[in-house]
């Protein structure tokens, strides 16, 4: 098997007496693209520039493809980095810009401004070339910026938040097309955010980061279906979250009592009756009762409907649940619809829904 | 009617500032030594009798070669400087890296004078123009200090690691990327330290022993009593000294945004 | 070569010439000059001694005593003249001509570029017994005998400084008002204020750093300076400074208690400044 793109081991980075990232292992597969996601402070950051060379371990290696780079000063390690804002050269052109590493390489001109042509094509900004960066919209500046860290074909991209200052529009546009260049390209790509819907329109795999550790690593599905800790679940997607008791166990089911109410949900290897425990329930998950339709013992609760708020897509309705937490409901418009303040409403869920966890370090 | 009385105040209170400039460019062209008005007719002998003054051509030279003297040694010690308080992460370790920095500039001039010659005599350093020039580089720091950090506040430190990710050298990203970028910064504060160079006179006094300046040639004259050339002289002084103040305004202004 | 955490040329060690430059020509002096201050001079000869002769001399000369008092009074009076004149002059730049506000405060500042020595000395033109001031209004028959009291005096001392030190006091005021967002002001006239419970009660506690530094530069630098009281001072206007000068480049020079006098005064002036501050503090608070 071929070495992965990116081998992090036992990483740790203290700055003074703050911890920024505590004994962090990630391996990055060749052609991967790969997201650092988790709140601002969690070391995402941190991490990145570390493998870009520009902060250095207190403990632990990094590896590009086999090759040990700990020790490697930023200009000599195969990495690029797209910067939060561009930083993009202001005395230089968008052209003087893209070809600044291959200057640095000693390319010859002709090679430089055929290889400037055709990144300026890839990240479709034909024409710019001769344009300053003070004469570009956010937008292409981080283009540019891109283009500028692709040219000398570097073994791993690191992005830091790059999309981050643009308005939504447009950051949903330039999601789609750095997914289609990476693809494109074949590249290893290593894409720091903060933005969960972004890292999972985006990557491939998921790495969550909280308190400078990685909680939990999976696919954009992995993460979403099965979260393994309050954290994970609050930070990906809206979620309710019911606390309460395991009071009986059958096999691959249990029961959990909520303020009162006994509720099913598929039981959680390690947890035995009498153990606190967490039900989580996507709000996309639950449904209105239906008289019609056969529905699972202990998959529906009833409660009186406080709020209603349309969304667009959906409309989230809020009920007063077992010992009066509100849960939250996203419903089809034409469901929600005659719903009002006041009523009492049923909600049931699939018996597959419920996720069973554990208090987080606990 | 508000702005009405705000224009005259602000022509008043700019005329009170500039009388004392009005004053000397005019007597410096009158034909009467007596200054006072009005005018009787217009000269440049003023202006030949300040430079027949046997002493003018070395006062020049001198002021010159302490004015370029101070604006290199405390352009580079001073841009070098502020560069290292604003990558500081610590914001209160850049503000009180910054307040040390204007030290010189808070100690009175007549006291850093005379500390300055005491410690020079000391230490056996004859009084004289590299004395002085010791003393031009301490006062003119702070102000190239604060105009650097001033135009460098925007400063964006992370093109200089852009560089080196994509593979500069720490050499060749100061060449290629920091000193492009600061270059008019730079000029600017030069010349801010060359303009207050030239019209330093209390640590100068202390320090040149016999040598002169034109400050120091002007205090001398002024002592003697009234004499038109003076005004001659310092008019062609401040001319100079606006040419570069204004110079380094404008070369100011192309720097990094 | 290992990576870095320190930000490429800015390196800790870009600091270090300046800071030498600092210990070598500020610190270690101004050290020595304390140290010079226990000393005796005999003739031009300096003997090292440790003894509080000379402070004993300074603290017990009720012309010494004087002269500081004359001196911290003629800072005094010119700060108080500068720095309010400075505020208004800030406010009118800053609130009612706004964008023309830049451009006044670039003629302002040139004006320093005068020349120091220049600039004093043209005021003994204008205040001159037969100078610019007297000839022209006898010239207009609004006196028929020059006034005397305009030069060669406390008078023309304090005049002369306030144009010396405008420029600086409006600099920091100035600066600290352009961070002083409109919305504030509307905000106070939205509340009810008028004009001056929006000065008092918004503005100044807001530009309060900014009132500070241009009333420590006024008082400080009028107070020490020692030209203008030799140009267009008079025998009865002689400030601390001239006899500290003296002490250093004069006849019957005496070093070891120029340097004395240069901390005695140094002391004396700190404290002035510290008390005026505290009040201006206290003043802003309610």
């Amino acid at each position: 098997m071929t070495a992965p793109a990116v081998a992090i081991n036992g990483l740790t980075k203290r700055f003074g007496s703050a911890l920024a990232l505590d004994h962090v292992s990630l391996e990055v597969q060749p052609g991967e693209f790969v997201s650092l996601l988790g709140p601002s402070g969690c070391g995402k950051t941190t991490l990145l520039r570390i493998i870009a060379g520009f902060e250095s371990p207190t403990q632990g290696r990094v590896s590009i493809h086999g090759q040990d780079v700990t020790d490697l000063a930023a200009e000599q390690r195969p990495t690029n980095l797209v910067f939060q804002r561009g930083a993009l050269f202001p005395h230089m052109s968008v052209g003087m810009n893209i070809g600044y590493a291959l200057r640095l390489r000693r390319w010859s001109a002709v090679r430089i401004a055929a290889r400037v042509e055709e990144m300026l094509a890839l990240v479709r900004l034909e024409g710019m070339r001769d344009r300053m960066p003070g004469q570009l919209s956010g937008g292409q500046s981080q283009r540019v910026a891109l283009a500028r860290a692709l040219a000398a074909e570097p073994k791993v991209l690191l992005l830091d938040e790059p999309l981050s200052a643009l308005d939504l529009k447009l950051r949903e546009q330039m999601q789609l097309e750095l997914r289609a260049i990476q693809r494109k390209l074949g590249a290893t790509f290593v894409f720091v955010t903060h933005d969960q819907t972004e890292a999972l329109v985006m990557s491939d795999r998921i790495a969550i980061m909280q308190g400078g550790r990685i909680v939990q690593t999976g696919s954009p599905q992995d993460i979403y279906r099965r979260p393994n800790s309050v954290f994970v679940s609050g930070f990906i997607g809206q979620t309710n979250l019911l606390r309460g008791r395991i009071v009986g166990q059958d096999g691959a089911r249990s029961t959990i009592d909520v303020g009162g109410v006994h509720l099913s949900a598929p039981t959680l290897p390690g947890m035995a009756p009498g153990d606190a425990a967490i039900l989580l329930l996507r709000p996309e998950a639950l449904r209105l009762r239906d008289p019609g339709r056969a529905e699972v013992a202990g998959c529906a609760l009833e409660g009186r409907l406080t709020d209603r708020v349309y969304l667009g897509h959906c409309v989230r309705i809020t009920i007063a649940g077992p010992g009066g937490i509100p849960l939250f409901a996203d419903l089809r418009e034409e469901e929600a619809e005659g719903l009002n303040k006041g009523d009492i409403v049923a909600l049931v869920w699939a018996a597959s829904s419920p996720i069973l966890m554990k208090e987080d370090f606990a | 009617m508000l702005t009405g009385f705000a224009r005259l105040f602000v022509i008043l209170v700019v005329l009170f500032l500039y009388l004392p400039v009005f004053v000397t460019v005019i007597f410096s062209f009158s034909t009467s030594p007596r200054l006072s008005l009005p005018i009787e007719g217009l000269t440049l002998d003023w202006y030949s009798a300040a430079l027949d003054n046997p002493q003018m051509a070395a006062a020049l030279r001198n002021s010159l070669i302490l004015a370029v003297g101070t604006a290199l040694i405390s352009g580079v010690i001073g841009c070098a400087c502020s560069f290292g308080i604003l990558a500081r992460k610590s914001v209160r370790l850049r503000q009180g890296l910054l307040a040390f920095s204007l030290l010189p500039a808070v100690v009175p001039l007549l006291v850093t004078g005379i500390a300055l010659a005491v410690m020079f005599h000391a230490i056996g350093l004859q009084q004289g123009l590299r004395n002085a020039m010791l003393g031009h580089v301490l006062v003119c720091l702070p102000f190239v200090i604060l105009t650097m950090n001033a135009r460098l506040q925007n400063f964006d430190f992370s093109v200089l690691e852009a560089a080196r990710d994509l593979g500069a050298s720490r050499l060749r990203a100061f060449t290629d990327i920091t000193l492009p970028l600061i270059r008019p910064s730079l000029i600017g504060a030069c010349l801010l330290a060359a303009a207050l160079s030239l019209d330093e006179f209390v640590v100068t006094w202390f320090n040149i022993g016999n040598q002169q300046t034109v400050p120091v040639l002007v205090w001398g004259l002024m002592r003697r009593g009234v004499d038109p050339a003076i005004n001659a002289l310092a008019t062609a002084l401040f001319a100079l000294l606006v040419t570069l103040v204004v110079a380094s305004n404008l070369v100011g202004k192309r720097g990094p945004r | 070569m290992a990576p870095q955490d320190q930000p490429l040329v800015a390196s800790a060690a870009s600091l270090l010439p300046a800071f030498l430059v600092y210990a070598v020509l500020l610190v270690i002096p101004l050290a020595a000059l304390f140290v010079l201050g226990f000393w005796r001079a005999d003739g031009f000869t300096l003997i090292p001694d440790l003894s509080l002769a000379n402070y004993q001399r300074i603290l017990t000369s009720g012309l010494y005593r004087d002269v500081l008092i004359r001196t911290i009074q003629v800072g005094m009076v010119t700060a108080a003249i500068v720095v309010p004149l400075a505020f208004a002059l800030s406010y009118v730049m800053r609130f009612v001509l706004e964008r023309r506000g830049a451009l006044i405060l670039q003629l302002v500042l040139l004006s320093l570029f005068s020349g120091y020595l220049v600039r004093i000395y043209a005021w003994r033109t204008i205040l001159g017994k037969q100078g610019l001031l007297n000839t022209t209004l006898q010239y207009l028959g609004l006196i028929d005998e020059p006034l005397d009291f305009l030069i060669y005096s406390q008078l023309a001392v304090v005049i002369t400084l306030c144009g010396l030190l405008l420029p600086l006091a409006v600099l920091p005021i100035y600066s600290a008002m352009l961070n002083v967002s409109d919305d504030f002001m509307e905000a106070a006239r939205d509340l009810g204020a008028g004009f001056w419970q929006r000065l008092r009660t918004v503005l100044l506690p807001m530009v309060l750093p900014g009132v500070t530094t241009a009333f420590a530069f006024a008082f400080l630098l009028s107070a020490g300076d020692f030209v203008t009281p030799s140009l267009v001072g008079g025998m009865q206007s002689t400030m601390i400074g001239n006899i500290i000068a003296d002490q250093f480049r004069g006849i019957g020079a005496n070093w070891p208690l120029g340097a004395a006098l240069s901390f005695v005064t140094i002391g004396a002036m700190m404290t002035a400044c510290l008390a005026v501050v505290g009040l201006l503090r206290g003043v802003s608070r309610c």
